[in-house]
């Protein structure tokens, strides 16, 4: 399926999008977000990870100003919109939120005129996009969660906006309508769209983001490009015919050696950017074993979500 | 900021909305339906029989013609803007119960808007209402057999008092479902508001507690005194008060326009500083 047409969206060049400086919200003695800043440069897929409570959507509702933060600032587009600067970004914000008696098709007229951005081609475009034409003129009330939420996406999606924040874009939606939104944010992606998510499905962030920063009890434990994140070490994985051999060798050369317990592969573990791949398989040959598997893995977000967020 | 876009958007959001337009189909039978039942009991009293109809003429004048029909009509549907209230209180109380209120922030209104759009829709009703009564009061005039049209323009000044008493009181059940946010909450509130509590202590401070006028000044008793009964309901109890009343309303014209202003800048400031959850 084309997520997405080649026509060029509405936003100008700037190198960074969105930059947060040191906001600070609590709710009452609950300290929801503790001095967070951040930076989300242009053309990034930047995912907001974190256990629940950790304060990923309010961050997201102080950046788009439906909550106040008592401290700090952010700034989308080096401030060029001033106040203006929502109707440059489609967003869907915790659950879909439309006029139960109004139908599909005239809800997303509503955000067309809220938002200036789309038109009713556009409106057509979009519905088509996400699968509700034929539902368009049903009652809002009448959808299913997984509709609705198809439906927030798509008015999120009105006039092409350079920049999405989706907060839990899969909520609701069966296995077949979350590959969907991956491919969508793959498409806009490569169509050089920014996007800001924010999400608890680990997996499917790790398949989408260039960017990640990773929450707990309204604190930064770590961001950045998702393979800086990742791989905080280096860790390899290696194989043999003879096995036994290679295991009694890289024990002599003072090595930590664990077992994978699916493949049976060796693992070694380097201080990150210290493993040497090829002087590895060089030894390796000297010793008379040829290796059959040699990679530098890195983790799965999920492994390094786990170690973050795990006191 | 421009109104058009913005009423607009709230057109949008009422145009298929049936249970709105039941309501306001029940606001347009509403006026000229009680306007109707005043004016044909009033007639049937006056044709009972020839001397009722001149001691009447004699008492009440023609309260039905020109031009103290502006008055007696304008005295009348100012009853019924607890009617339209409800259209007020279920518009931003709908916003609440959807959250499209904070989606209407996502989507790119800043908070004033979003209460500009409010404002322009409570003012676009009073001017509807105000429409729908002068039209009353025109089509009532004309068929008066009463019926004086060189007095016709004399009292119109009633259309303008009129659409401020129902500005101000849609504006205090706008501010009900504001600040309540859940339907019949705030509708419960509002009719109990606009029924019992202040009249309750008028009543007390007139004939009880003997404490001045300072009741005059009440948000609902200061619009109400805008539309003081007509001369042959107030003069008959006693007419050196009523005098005074008409003499007040320059007076209670500035305390509703304070008070509808001081409301609607009490919502902007209360939406600037809070969190839309």
């Amino acid at each position: 399926m084309e997520w997405f047409g080649a026509n060029s969206f509405n936003f100008e060049f700037v190198s960074s999008v969105l930059q947060i400086n040191n906001i600070q919200k609590s709710y009452g003695s609950v300290r929801a977000l503790n001095g967070v800043s951040l930076q989300v440069p242009e053309g990034s897929v930047y995912g907001i990870l974190g256990p629940n409570g950790s304060g990923k959507t309010t961050l997201l509702g102080i950046l788009m100003s439906v909550l106040r933060a008592q401290h700090g600032s952010f700034d989308w587009f080096d401030g060029r919109y001033g106040d203006g600067y929502r109707k440059k970004i489609g967003c869907l914000l915790e659950t879909p939120n439309f006029y139960q008696y109004l139908s599909g098709e005239e809800n997303l007229r509503i955000t067309v005129s809220i938002s200036e951005r789309g038109d009713e081609a556009d409106i057509e475009r979009v519905l088509k996009l996400v699968g509700l034409y034929e539902r368009r003129k049903h009652r809002f009330a009448t959808y299913s969660l997984g509709m609705k939420q198809r439906l927030a996406i798509g008015a999120a999606l009105l006039g092409n906006p350079g920049v999405l924040v989706l907060d839990e874009p899969t909520n609701g939606l069966d296995p077949v309508g979350i590959a969907e939104i991956r491919d969508l944010i793959r498409s806009l992606r490569q169509a050089g769209h920014t996007i800001v998510i924010a999400s608890h499905l680990l997996d499917e962030v790790e398949k989408v983001c260039t960017h990640v920063a990773i929450l707990k009890k309204g604190n930064v434990l770590t961001d950045g490009p998702v393979t800086d994140v990742l791989m905080d070490e280096d860790v390899v994985e290696l194989d043999a015919t003879d096995r036994e051999g290679l295991r009694s060798f890289l024990l002599t050369q003072s090595l930590t050696l664990e077992t994978d317990k699916e493949t049976g592969w060796i693992r070694l573990r380097f201080p990150k950017g210290q493993a040497k791949l090829e002087e590895l398989n060089r030894t390796c040959m000297q010793q008379g074993i040829a290796l059959t598997h040699l990679s530098l893995r890195r983790k799965k977000l999920e492994t390094r979500f786990f170690e973050l967020t795990n006191d | 900021m421009k109104i058009a876009p913005l009423l607009y958007t709230e057109w949008l959001k009422v145009r298929r909305y049936w249970a709105f337009w039941g309501i306001f189909a029940l606001v347009l039978i509403a006026y000229p339906g009680i306007s109707y039942l005043f004016y044909t009991g009033y007639q049937d009293i006056r044709s009972s029989n020839n001397k009722m109809d001149a001691m009447l003429k004699l008492m009440v004048g023609s309260p039905f013609g020109f031009p103290e029909v502006w008055h007696t009509l304008a005295y009348i549907a100012s009853f019924l803007v607890f009617i339209p209230g409800v259209l007020v209180i279920m518009l931003i109380t709908n916003e609440y119960q959807y959250r499209t209120q904070r989606q209407n922030i996502l989507d790119g209104w800043k908070r004033d808007e979003f209460l500009w759009a409010k404002f322009w829709v409570v003012a676009a009703l009073s001017i509807l209402l105000t429409i729908v009564y002068a039209l009353v009061v025109l089509v009532t005039g004309f068929v008066n057999p009463d019926m004086a049209l060189a007095g016709i323009e004399v009292k119109s000044y009633y259309i303008g008092l009129f659409a401020l008493i129902t500005f101000n009181q849609l504006t205090i059940a706008f501010l009900f479902g504001f600040l309540l946010k859940r339907a019949l909450l705030a509708l419960g509130f509002f009719l109990f508001y606009f029924l019992i509590p202040e009249n309750i202590l008028i009543q007390l401070s007139r004939w009880r507690w003997h404490t001045g006028n300072w009741y005059h000044y009440l948000p609902m008793e200061a619009s109400d005194r805008l539309i003081p009964p007509p001369p042959y309901l107030g003069e008959i109890t006693n007419p050196a008060d009523y005098k005074q009343m008409l003499q007040a309303i320059p007076e209670h014209i500035l305390i509703s326009v304070a008070y509808t202003g001081l409301f609607w800048l009490f919502c902007f400031w209360w939406l600037r500083r809070r969190d839309l959850t």
